[in-house]
């Protein structure tokens, strides 16, 4: 982490300035020591709008050392504007490599989904968090959630899942599935899907959560217990993908997003798309950026 | 006469700072002290609730009827005195010293309240099933069958069949007392507190939920605290009463002694204007 104090472009090494970095970082180390728990830290001002992913960037910059090889996500997809747009910033302000091989990042900045590709030890996640409390659905201020956290009254949580099993069935909750950390804390795993929550359980990789508007920050530390809540008639279960493959690679073990055709009927991609390109053999070459 | 499972001993709540009039010869009328201005919402309400006992506390609107519940239930912290509760280490140390934890466990499993406005309790958007299963959820049962099981054959008792998942704010002001009860029922608690629960329901309903409480009192045996300003409830409901005025408990004894003979003037002067 001894980045280079040398000013070019008119900022220092991966844009933010000494003391931010600091803070961040003390609020990471914060987090990793109590899993699932939201830190509260100094969110400043990053050159993107708070909201399109100003937490995980701030995470990001104050981690990127000048060995790090990096790679930016948006729903799984390396090419969609803000991950080009995130991948160009980064790479410009620390003239880093960039990647777009989950397995060989080692700092992954992610919106929305969790590499499908197994991470290894030593890697670093980074996921935008829109909303960092579980409990803001029904319990609007701040003061009374943070203390239900602290005495673990999660009744009014399990209510929610309760009630969308008596509305539907099952539990209907896409995104922002609550999960319990080693039966301590629950935590907002941001909008990934049901299908990434078991991928994050046990996971040798560190996950980091960043919410710049809200000025939070959490974290799921390598191999830590991360259990979504489910009812033992009821249980969690990933969205249902039987009978659908990838229509690229033909992958069924991978989360599959709908595409709408011409014709009105779905066809299903997968989400990851370097993990879906890795599959049919394509390789995308690494970008070496010159810092500006 | 048994171990008395709840142990309210010289209860006071004041607002202010107090001065040597008012704190040790209180020889105004109002809860007000005219020298320093503190207001005694509660002065050394001293009572005990044996098991399996309806308690009254009657007085006008004012006394401090419901600042005393809300003490009792922990939404507020007496300044003085304390509550010794049978089933929370041998009634030794005061309540209110428990920790926050404790204090949870507590209210989810040995006192339960039913207020007078059941927005206090209830969850409008949550339909009447959901309400009683929340209880049984921050107790930790995680089984949807078996909660909604126990769910439903309260709200049977309660006269509620069929309603289950209805939404709370559907339900008419009686049916939300009910399904208020049937939560703070379903953990089965050994202290039940009861904050003028038929005021402002019409006479049948209000005739149906009394014979409710009693049906449940008797099957359950537990303990209850019942808050009213109405001598017809006391009557129906309850054997020993104390009369609260100003925060100070001007008169104690069974129903029968308090409505027939009544002793300090202002007992004779509600049961005469209740008449």
């Amino acid at each position: 982490m001894n980045a280079p104090m040398a000013q070019s472009g008119g900022h220092p090494y991966a844009y933010l300035d000494e003391f931010m970095k600091a803070s961040v970082r003390v609020a990471v180390l914060k987090a990793i020591c109590i899993p699932g728990y939201q830190v509260p830290y100094v969110s400043e001002e990053v050159p993107i709008a708070r909201g399109y992913g100003s937490g995980g960037l701030q995470i990001t910059l104050s981690l990127i050392g000048p060995d790090d090889i990096f790679k930016i996500i948006d729903e799984g997809d390396d090419e969609t504007v803000n991950a080009v747009n995130l991948r160009r910033m980064v790479g410009e302000v620390t003239g880093n490599t960039a990647t777009y091989d989950a397995t060989r990042a080692t700092l992954i900045q992610s919106r929305h989904k969790v590499p499908e590709a197994p991470l290894s030890e030593g890697q670093i996640v980074v996921l935008q968090s829109a909303f960092p409390d579980a409990l803001r659905f029904f319990e609007r201020s701040e003061a009374v959630s943070r203390r239900m956290h602290a005495e673990k009254d999660y009744g009014k949580l399990w209510l929610r899942l309760y009630e969308s099993v008596i509305d539907h069935g099952e539990i209907m909750i896409g995104g922002r599935y609550p999960v319990m950390v080693e039966d301590r804390y629950v935590l907002d795993p941001t909008h990934v899907p049901r299908w990434d929550l078991p991928l994050m359980d046990n996971s040798p990789a560190l996950f980091l959560f960043g919410a710049g508007r809200e000025k939070r920050i959490y974290a799921v530390p390598p191999y830590t217990k991360i259990e979504p809540l489910g009812f033992e008639d009821h249980p969690f279960r990933v969205e249902n993908q039987t009978g659908k493959t990838c229509r690229l690679c033909g992958s069924g073990e991978s989360y599959l997003a709908p595409i709408l055709t011409a014709s009105g009927a779905y066809d299903w991609f997968c989400s990851d798309t370097s993990f879906c390109r890795a599959r049919r053999g394509e390789h995308l070459e690494d970008t070496q950026w010159q810092r500006q | 006469m048994a171990t008395p499972v709840i142990r309210a001993a010289a209860l006071s709540l004041r607002h202010g700072p107090g001065c040597r009039r008012c704190e040790t010869q209180p020889d105004f009328d109002g809860n007000t002290c005219p020298d320093c201005g503190t207001v005694w919402s509660l002065r050394d309400v001293t009572f005990d609730v044996a098991p399996g006992e309806i308690f009254g506390i009657v007085g006008e609107s004012g006394a401090g009827k419901s600042t005393l519940i809300d003490i009792l239930d922990f939404a507020l912290e007496p300044t003085g005195g304390a509550i010794h509760y049978d089933h929370w280490q041998g009634g030794v140390p005061r309540l209110h010293s428990a920790t926050a934890q404790e204090r949870r466990r507590l209210r989810n499993f040995e006192i339960s309240v039913v207020h007078q406005n059941p927005r206090r309790n209830l969850m409008m958007g949550v339909s009447a099933g959901g309400n009683v299963v929340e209880r049984m959820l921050a107790a930790g049962d995680r089984n949807i069958g078996r909660m909604r099981d126990a769910a439903g054959g309260m709200l049977d008792h309660m006269e509620l069949q069929g309603r289950i998942d209805m939404r709370t704010d559907k339900l008419s002001a009686g049916m939300r007392q009910r399904v208020q009860i049937a939560r703070a029922l379903v953990n089965r608690p050994k202290v039940l507190l009861l904050d003028e629960p038929t005021t402002g329901l019409d006479l049948s309903v209000q005739a149906r939920t009394l014979d409710l409480i009693r049906r449940v009192h008797r099957d359950l045996g537990l303990a209850v605290i019942l808050v009213t300003h109405d001598w017809g409830v006391l009557r129906l409901l309850a054997r020993r009463a104390i009369v609260l005025k100003s925060g100070r408990i001007v008169e104690c004894g069974t129903v029968e002694q308090l409505i027939e003979d009544p002793q300090a003037a202002y007992t004779q002067l509600l049961v005469s204007s209740a008449l």
